[in-house]
C-alpha cells in the first residue's frame, strides 16, 4: 500500500482545529474528530430550508437567504413572513391582498408593487419599514406578473408584467417612467438594484416561454445572452446586472433547472431538489433562497442555495 | 441491468431534510407524492434514506405513486375552466398542464 509520505514527500499533519490559509488539495488529520480531511473546491448546491407558515405561489420577495421577506401571493393573500435562515415568522400583513406582485429591498426596508387582486391588475405600492406596510405612490401602469430590483424601500425598479415593456423607477416618493424593455414580457426572473438590474425569461404573447435576458444600466435595456432553458414564472437572485441566479419555473413542464449568469453567459448549475414554478427568490448568487411556488398547490417549501468558493471535506473510508 | 437510482417516500420536514453536505455529495430529485430519487448502491444515498426514515420503494412502486398524483393534477387542471378563456389564458392563469413523469431504473 502506498503511503502519503512516499507520494508527496511529507507526512499528513494533524491539527485540533482546521489549519489556517488552506489551499485546494491540502490534506490533514483532524485529531479532535478523528477524521482525515481535505480542502476541496466549493460545490454549489440546494438544501432544504424552513417551511413558510402560509403556502403560496406568485408571491413577492425581498432580502437575503438569512434575512428574507415574503409577502402576498396566490389566493390574493396579504400574508407577510420573515425568514431568519431557519424558520419563517408571520408579521403584519399587506394592506391590500394580491398576487403576482413585484418586490424588492431588504427584510426591513422593502417595497411591494403591482400585482392583481381577485378582479383586476393593481397599481398599488406599499412600503415596509420592518414592522408594517404603508401605502405610498402608485405605479403609473397597473400590471400583474411584474418583477423588480432594488436595494431598499426608497430605490427600486419595476419592469415588465401584464405583457408590457414598462420600466418605472421609484425614488422613495414617486414612480417615473423610463426606457422600456426591448421585449414586452410577463413573469420574468429578476435581479439587481435600480441602477444595475437584470430581467430574464418570462412569457411573451408570441412565445409562451422565453430565455431572453436584458441588462439595465440605469438608463436603458440591452439584450444579452439567453438562458439555456427557456421558461417563465421562475425565481431569481443576485445583487447586480452581472451576477444572477435563475431557478425553477415552467417551460413544457415545471423545472428544477438552475443557471448562473456571470456577466457574459448563463452556466448550468446543480438543480433544485424539487421542480417548482411560480416560486419567489431572493439573496445573492452565493447564498440564495427559493420559496413558495407550485405545483403542490400553494407550496410552503423553501430551498437554500450555497455556492462556497472552497469547502472542507472529510475523506470517506469505506 | 444494474439500476442507477433507488427510490423512497419521505415527507420533507423543511430545514435539515436535505443539507448542503448531502446535496454536494449526491443528486436528489424530488417527485410528486413525496417520492425521492437518489443514486443506487451509494453509501450517502443510503445514509440519507435512513436519516429521513424513507420508505424504500421499487421503481414500479414509486412510479405508481407519482403517476397517481400527476393524474390527479391533470384532472384538476382539465376541470378548472373559465367561460370564454383561451388556451393561452388558461395556461397563464394556472400554469401548464402537469405532464406525465417517467421514472428511470
Amino acid at each position: 500500500m502506498s503511503e502519503y509520505k512516499a507520494i508527496h514527500g511529507v507526512k499528513v499533519r494533524d491539527y485540533t482545529t482546521d489549519p489556517d490559509n488552506l489551499i485546494v488539495g491540502q490534506v490533514w488529520y483532524d485529531k479532535t474528530n478523528k477524521v482525515l480531511q481535505f480542502q476541496a473546491e466549493g460545490a454549489a448546491s440546494w438544501a432544504s430550508g424552513g417551511d413558510m407558515n402560509n403556502g403560496r405561489a406568485t408571491l413577492g420577495s425581498s432580502g437575503t437567504q438569512t434575512a428574507g421577506l415574503a409577502f402576498g401571493g396566490s389566493g390574493s393573500a396579504a400574508h407577510t413572513e420573515t425568514y431568519n435562515g431557519s424558520a419563517w415568522t408571520e408579521v403584519n400583513d399587506l394592506n391590500s391582498e394580491r398576487e403576482a406582485l413585484g418586490g424588492s429591498g431588504t427584510q426591513t426596508l422593502a417595497l411591494a408593487y403591482g400585482g392583481e387582486d381577485a378582479n383586476d391588475a393593481q397599481d398599488l405600492c406599499e412600503s415596509w419599514n420592518g414592522t408594517s406596510w404603508t401605502e405610498v405612490g402608485d405605479l403609473n401602469n397597473a400590471r400583474q406578473t411584474i418583477v423588480g430590483a432594488g436595494a431598499s424601500n426608497t430605490s427600486a425598479l419595476a419592469f415588465g408584467g401584464g405583457n408590457s415593456a414598462h420600466t418605472e423607477l421609484w425614488n422613495g416618493t414617486a414612480w417615473t417612467e423610463l426606457n422600456n424593455l426591448n421585449l414586452a414580457r410577463s413573469s420574468m426572473g429578476s435581479s439587481g438594484i435600480a441602477t444595475a438590474a437584470l430581467g430574464y425569461g418570462g412569457a411573451r404573447p408570441s412565445s409562451a416561454f422565453d430565455g431572453e435576458t436584458e441588462s439595465w444600466n440605469g438608463t436603458s435595456w440591452t439584450e444579452v445572452a439567453d438562458m439555456n432553458t427557456d421558461r417563465a414564472t421562475l425565481g431569481g437572485a443576485g445583487t447586480t446586472n452581472t451576477l444572477a441566479l435563475a431557478f425553477g419555473g415552467e417551460s413544457t413542464a415545471v423545472t428544477a433547472n438552475t443557471e448562473l449568469y456571470n456577466g457574459t453567459s448563463w452556466v448550468e448549475q446543480n438543480n433544485l431538489n424539487t421542480a417548482i414554478a411560480k416560486n419567489a427568490g431572493t439573496g445573492s448568487t452565493t447564498a440564495a433562497l427559493s420559496f413558495g411556488g407550485s405545483p403542490s398547490p400553494n407550496s410552503a417549501k423553501s430551498e437554500e442555495w450555497n455556492n462556497p468558493t472552497l469547502t472542507i471535506k472529510t475523506v470517506d473510508i469505506d | 441491468m444494474a439500476k442507477t437510482y433507488q427510490y423512497c417516500v419521505a415527507e420533507n420536514w423543511g430545514k435539515g431534510f436535505i443539507d448542503h453536505d448531502e446535496s454536494q455529495r449526491i443528486t436528489f430529485v424530488g417527485y410528486p407524492g413525496n417520492v425521492w430519487q437518489v443514486p443506487a448502491y451509494n453509501k450517502h444515498g443510503n445514509l440519507w434514506i435512513a436519516k429521513v426514515a424513507g420508505a424504500v420503494k421499487t421503481k414500479d412502486q414509486a412510479q405508481t405513486i407519482v403517476t397517481a398524483v400527476v393524474e390527479a393534477g391533470q384532472d384538476a387542471w382539465d376541470a378548472n375552466n373559465v367561460d370564454g378563456e383561451s388556451s393561452d389564458e388558461k395556461i397563464a392563469r394556472l400554469g401548464a398542464k402537469p405532464v406525465d413523469i417517467t421514472l428511470e431504473e
